[in-house]
């Protein structure tokens, strides 16, 4: 789990003096990277709710996404502008094509692995593009290489800030679309139920393929965030954020989104909390700590239990 | 109206429907009785097109839906409310409703009050959903989650509504209820095809009905013949002498 290794690598100021500042300077970090994390757990959700299924290869298609930005970056020469949206355009077909393979021919009772299992294929096949795109073990991925600056006696990285902010407002719009439109109405309903969805007049194909581009979407804007806040792009990132994002949507609750956010918020903050007591090499330790605990106490994930009452309803029919 | 003919659904090698053919006129409740696994629930999703059929054919007012997937078949006027309810549990009561007329258009803010008005249409008509209107749709009672779910369907404003055991799981007294909204609507001008177990309250509403069993129609008639057919009373409903 490399790949991230340079997220943590946030300056610091002396904080021996005031630990109440420190521990407000390693939550802003951790919330930094959480929110990344959190749109990744979205994806995801987004996904696992309308179909049911898992989608491993989730954080390869973020991973190509980075790649074909990176490769065609010095053909375009558009600068973070074009990155930004290479990685979320390739991050997007990437998703679709995986829809169209893996998910939209699968149906019915054996789906689940049918897709989980091809899905494993298209994600080997996804890193393989990724590594014949960026040979080298790590490229540059330029960001916008603002400063630092430093405010209430905390140090802020106004590139981080700004990824904190385009973060919560794509939550929000996530948010909105799914509370607040009669697209995302539909959404939901079918996540619930997806044949008496279709009864009310539900395309369910269309709604597949439309979740998977969201999550496309998403997860292409959440890669942008993670790989220039490392300036660079490994091909270990795949594998890292599908780790990430499926850890973030357990602690959650598979499906759920307020508990996707949570959960990417909550486990960013712990790595952060974790790295900087007791060294990096204890963040993953901890991380699956949690998710032991959590599983223990509440299977379902935080925001679960519902979603757990959900899939049982759903079993019920046929 | 609604013309099966000869219709026959498989799951895999069972075959589930084999040849039914049946017809409910327009402005008439129809109803389909028949043991357990006689193919009932099949026959509704065959209609609605949430399974496709194997052969045969299915016209509403000449239109054949037979190809068509669920959204279609909803589109030229048929709404299902399927067996169990399967409200949303996490939805609103209102959300639920707002679901129901998803295939309407809202493009403009005059549909949208249409939408609206309906809504309010059906809390008039159920006050008990307007009371809950905010509240998640799986705290409702059972007879509740009926209610919502006919209203969901009535919000598409069909021509016909299938009715999969609207009775099944519910008390007495709430069945009772039920049978009176279906009367209700039906007076209203809706047209029903209605699949039952509770063949003694279904006959009370129906102007005609058709036994299923095996896959296949057994017998068709109106009430007053079923109450004269000894051999039918005592093979499909139970000897009702008492």
């Amino acid at each position: 789990m490399s790949s991230s290794a340079r997220i943590w690598e946030t300056a610091r100021l002396d904080m021996n003096a005031n630990p109440v500042m420190e521990v407000v300077q390693t939550t802003l970090d951790g919330l930094l990277v959480g929110a990344a994390y959190a749109l990744i757990a979205l994806g995801f959700s987004l996904i696992f709710g309308v179909m049911k299924r898992i989608n491993l290869a989730y954080g390869s298609c973020l991973l190509l996404g980075g790649a074909v930005a990176v490769w065609l970056e010095p053909y375009l020469g558009w600068g973070v502008v074009g990155i930004f949206a290479a990685t979320v355009i390739g991050g997007t077909v990437a998703s679709v094509y995986v829809e169209r393979l893996c998910f939209a021919p699968h149906s019915g009772r054996r789906a689940a692995t049918a897709s989980m299992i091809s899905s494993f294929a298209v994600w080997m096949q996804l890193d393989e593009i990724s590594s014949q795109l960026l040979p080298r073990r790590t490229h540059d991925f330029p960001g916008m290489a603002l400063d630092t600056i430093e405010a209430w006696g905390l140090l802020i990285r106004v590139e981080q800030l700004l990824h904190l902010l385009a973060a919560l407002a794509l939550m929000g719009g996530v948010f909105l679309l799914l509370y607040k439109s009669r697209f995302g109405l539909l959404l939901r309903a079918a996540s619930e139920n997806i044949q008496t969805a279709s009864l009310l007049g539900c395309h369910t194909s269309r709604l597949g393929l439309t979740a998977f581009a969201l999550a496309g979407v998403l997860g292409g804007v959440a890669a942008f965030l993670i790989l220039s806040n490392d300036s660079q792009i490994t091909p270990l990132f795949g594998l890292w954020s599908t780790f990430k994002g499926l850890v973030a949507m357990m602690l959650g609750g598979m499906g759920s989104i307020p508990g996707a956010i949570l959960g990417g918020l909550l486990l960013g903050v712990l790595e952060a909390h974790v790295a900087y007591h007791f060294g990096a090499e204890f963040r993953d330790i901890a991380t699956f700590a949690l998710l032991f605990l959590i599983l223990l106490v509440r299977p379902g994930g935080l925001f679960g239990k519902s979603a757990y009452r959900t899939e049982r309803n759903a079993g019920e029919r046929l | 109206m609604l013309e099966v003919t000869r219709l026959s659904t498989a799951y895999g090698l069972i075959k589930a429907l084999d040849g039914v053919s049946l017809s409910a006129q327009t402005g008439a409740v129809t109803c389909i009785l028949g043991p357990n696994g006689a193919g009932k629930t099949t026959l509704m999703f065959s209609i609605a097109g949430i399974l496709r059929p194997e052969a045969g054919s299915i016209q509403f007012d000449g239109i054949e839906l037979s190809r068509l997937d669920a959204p279609g078949v909803l589109k030229h006027g048929l709404a299902l409310v399927p067996e169990n309810r399967l409200v949303f549990p996490l939805m609103s009561v209102r959300e639920n409703l707002q679901a129901g007329a998803y295939l309407r258009p809202a493009s403009t803010p005059a549909a949208v009050r249409e939408i609206t008005e309906d809504i309010e249409k059906m809390y008039a008509r159920f006050p008990v959903l307007g009371e809950r209107a905010g509240q998640n749709a799986g705290t409702l009672s059972g007879g509740e989650q009926q209610m919502l779910a006919v209203a969901r369907a009535l919000m598409s404003r069909p021509k016909i509504l299938l009715m999969d055991e609207p009775s099944v799981g519910l008390s007495p007294l709430i069945v009772d209820e039920i049978f009176s909204i279906i009367a209700q609507l039906n007076r209203e001008g809706i047209s029903i095809l209605l699949v039952e177990q509770n063949a003694a309250k279904a006959l009370q509403v129906a102007d005609h009905f058709y036994l299923l069993d095996h896959g296949r129609v057994a017998f068709s008639g109106t009430p007053g013949e079923m109450e004269n057919d000894d051999v039918i009373q005592r093979a499909y409903l139970g000897d009702r002498a008492a």
